[in-house]
Formats: C-alpha cells, structure tokens, sequence
C-alpha cells in the first residue's frame, strides 16, 4: 500500500521535560516541579524498577500520527485510527526509531472495511521492540 | 531530592487510590483553544515540522492525548505507573483556532499480575459538539 515511514530522534532527559510541559502549559495548575517524579529524577524511577528516568509514551506514540500526517494528510487527520501497545519503557538516553509498514501487520483482528492497515513500531538502540501496533487510514 | 532513598520515594498524592476508582466515573470538562502556538510547542518538543499542520490548518491529532492526565486530577492517584495501550481515532479534524471541549468517563479496571490498571475513554469535541477524536487509554497505577 505504502512504502516504509520511518522516523529517529534521541529522547534525551531534555526531550522527556519538554513533552512533559506541554500538559502544563495547557493546564497551568500541573505545571511539574522539575526534576521530580519517575519522568525526571533516576532515584524514583529506579524505585520503580526503571533503569531511568521514563519517557513518555505518548511521545513516540505522537510521532507515528506524524508520519501517518506527512503522508495521507486528511486521510489520516480525518479518518485514521492507531492502536499502539507499549511494551518497554523507553528510558532517558535512549535512541528510538518508529517505523509504520516496515514488516507485514500483526494485527489479529480483520481490517474495518474501506480502511487500509498498516503495522506501526517502535524500536530502541538495542533493537528491541518497546511498542507496537496498528494503524488504519480510510482508503 | 533530600535525604530520601528510593525505596523511601512516594508518588505524589494527587487523589484517591485505585481501589475507590468506580467504572462510569465521568470526568472534564477541559476546554482549549487551539492555537498555532501550541501546534508549535508541541512539534517542537516531539521534535516534528509543525509547517505539515500549519499549512492545512489543523492540530495535530495526538496534541491533547495527554489530557488524560489533568482529566483525572482528583480522582485518581495517577501514582508511578506505566501506559500498556493508546488507542485513537480521529473522526475529523481539529482546526487550529477552533475551540475544543474534552471529557472522559472511566470505562474499565482491572488487576493483571498483581498490577493495578484504569482504562479512560476520552473524546474532543468541537465547539459543535461534534466528535472529533476519540481516545482510549489503560495504564497501570503501581
């Protein structure tokens, strides 16, 4: 249907706090104290079994719908639909790579009719799958 | 962070705990005007080319995603837990400048070796009150 989106970016410690402000600035009482919390200080994630500070999911997550945008445009914004499971946490420092279409769906389900499906997935440094799923657009 | 190991580390009280959760609790509403400032802040911080929005004039679809999070302000302690799935689907777009109400309702918890999870159905609506995206997440508490 398409040939492979892909898409890299470095979710730095810097990255997780500028993703994580955008819910403050929209609602300013949630403003986090920096520094704080399982997505900026390593003690508490680590308290958690984290081997770093956690990015957030929706991060990653938001860059699939970005590649599905750059292609299909309002095929996407008015008609698409994702369903991602995240399946490892992505840590501070880690390289991500999201790839939509790159190996045949895994989807069990049968695709909706008059939509087109495509696997989504995300990768890091290690080549480890830390989320997965799929995406559909109106044909 | 003081004097505290991890082990002594707490999540930020934030509301009540999962157990006093109930399916069916409504939540919102939120409501934001959709600016081209915050199509801008938010590729920047992806980081993404905010001109694909900017020239179509819409929002991207994932931008209030993480509404979730002041939705439940109050009502459930998020804690220290991790997302396992997001689902959405963007019925049709928002535009930038148009104004959005979002509101949620808790549709399922459940517990899954030994973990607690919450799953929130969330919807934009435009200032019709037509649907515009519809989000689903299940995440974790502990």
């Amino acid at each position: 249907m398409t040939s492979k989106l892909e898409a890299s970016f470095h979710m730095s410690q810097q990255a997780i706090d500028d993703f994580g402000a955008q819910v403050g600035k929209r609602v300013p009482a949630l403003k986090r104290e920096p520094g704080t919390g399982h997505h900026a200080d390593p003690e508490a994630a680590k308290s958690v079994g984290l081997r770093g500070p956690v990015g957030y999911s929706l991060h990653y997550y938001a860059h699939v719908s970005h590649l599905m945008t750059g292609r299909f445009g309002r095929r996407w914004t008015d008609g698409g639909e994702m369903s991602i499971a995240f399946i490892k946490p992505v840590c501070a420092g880690d390289d991500i790579r999201v790839e939509v279409g790159a190996r045949p769906l895994q989807r069990p389900e049968p695709v909706p009719a008059g939509k087109s499906a495509l696997q989504a997935d995300v990768y890091n440094q290690l080549g480890e799958l830390v989320a997965a799923g799929t995406v559909l657009v109106v044909e | 962070m003081g004097t505290e190991t991890a082990h002594t580390l707490a999540p930020p009280g934030e509301g009540p705990p999962w157990s006093a959760l109930s399916v069916g609790l409504k939540v919102g509403p939120l409501v934001h005007i959709i600016s081209s400032e915050m199509v801008r802040d938010f590729c920047a911080a992806m980081p993404a080319d905010a001109a694909i929005y900017e020239r179509q004039g819409v929002m991207p679809p994932t931008l209030l995603a993480t509404d979730y999070i002041p939705l439940l302000r109050g009502h459930l302690e998020l804690g220290w837990g991790l997302m396992s799935r997001h689902t959405l689907k963007a019925v049709q777009h928002v535009a930038i400048g148009e104004t959005v109400t979002v509101t949620g309702e808790i549709i399922d918890k459940f517990e899954r070796k030994g973990r607690h999870y919450w799953t929130l159905r969330y919807d934009v609506r435009n200032a019709r009150g037509e649907l515009c995206i519809e989000n689903t997440v299940t995440c974790s508490v502990d």
